[in-house]
């Protein structure tokens, strides 16, 4: 029971680090044609809806993308090798600068989710899309585990 | 005749023991799953051991106690178009409410790692730590919540 515990944990951590790599500008842009789809389905959007919901949610994705940006390179990403051949003052200030990005990642979605959101749609669909965006993050984990051999949900 | 008697209480304890320890690998607490994962991941020295985990053990419990309170909006099972505008509000600002908190104490734990673990160790359980917290998101999911992949 334990060691298939284990092993799933691995197997996910293995996919989570493929994953995890750096992203070609078209793997990027497939992603985000995915995300518009399943949000637009999600939300159940009206035409007028949608129109002044997606220009707020392009700034939103863009505030987010550029913290990310600066997180890409950051600890998740190092892989267990990389973390060895760093100094410990480095892997300090790679901690603290995570803590940094993670905040301020943060403070964008209680900007946008508690305001900027509700400006264009109504309290119910603004909690629709967090919970469409933590669904998608689901999806996309899901999907990164399928695209790897042996390392499906069920982790035999 | 006090042979055989000796003999099948033997046995009984034998078994009792049996499953006993059977029980007990089966009713290991989240904590000790937890432990035991890192455990393998982490290769700690039995100094490292015995000074890292009364601390994660502590962390680990009010991570819990902070997830514990979510207001359960990620299931589509809840049906968000029959709730109040007061009400939805309420669970959306619990929801980045317990956000900030998980975030506060990840911000307290981890320089106290950092005095017990060696860096590289911390690192390496921030990461671990993170992939957790998605694992535990997929695994805890209701399954036709779950979007299809292709």
């Amino acid at each position: 029971m334990k060691t298939k515990l284990i092993t799933v944990c691995m197997a996910i951590f293995y996919c989570c680090t493929l994953f995890s790599q750096p992203l070609t500008d078209s793997q990027k842009q497939a992603i985000m044609a995915k995300k518009v789809a399943f949000i637009t389905n999600e939300l159940q959007l009206t035409p007028t809806e949608a129109q002044t919901f997606w220009p707020v949610y392009n700034l939103y994705q863009a505030e987010i993308d550029a913290v990310r940006k600066n997180r890409a390179a950051e600890l998740l990403t190092v892989k267990q090798d990389s973390i060895s051949n760093l100094s410990n003052a480095d892997i300090q200030k790679l901690i603290d600068n995570e803590f940094t990005l993670q905040q301020q990642e943060l403070e964008i979605k209680k900007k946008y989710f508690d305001g900027e959101f509700e400006k264009v749609l109504t309290l119910q669909k603004v909690v629709k899309l967090y919970r469409a965006e933590q669904l998608f993050k689901i999806y996309l984990l899901k999907e990164s585990q399928n695209k790897t051999p042996g390392t499906t949900p069920g982790g035999k | 005749m006090m042979k055989p008697l000796g003999t099948i209480l033997l046995i009984a304890v034998v078994f009792q023991l049996k499953a006993q320890t059977a029980t007990n690998v089966n009713s290991s607490t989240p904590f000790e799953i937890r432990q035991n994962a890192l455990r393998a991941q982490l290769q700690l020295t039995p100094h490292e051991d015995s000074v890292f985990f009364p601390v994660y053990k502590l962390y680990f419990e009010s991570i819990s106690e902070i997830r514990s309170q979510n207001p359960g909006l990620m299931t589509r099972a809840m049906n968000l178009d029959s709730l109040s505008d007061e009400k939805v509000t309420a669970m959306l600002n619990l929801q980045l409410s317990l956000a900030q908190s998980e975030a506060n104490l990840k911000q307290e734990y981890f320089p106290k790692f950092l005095t017990l673990l060696p860096p590289k160790k911390v690192a390496r359980l921030y990461q671990l730590e993170k992939v957790n917290t998605q694992n535990m998101k997929l695994v805890n999911s209701p399954k036709q919540d779950i979007p299809e992949t292709k």
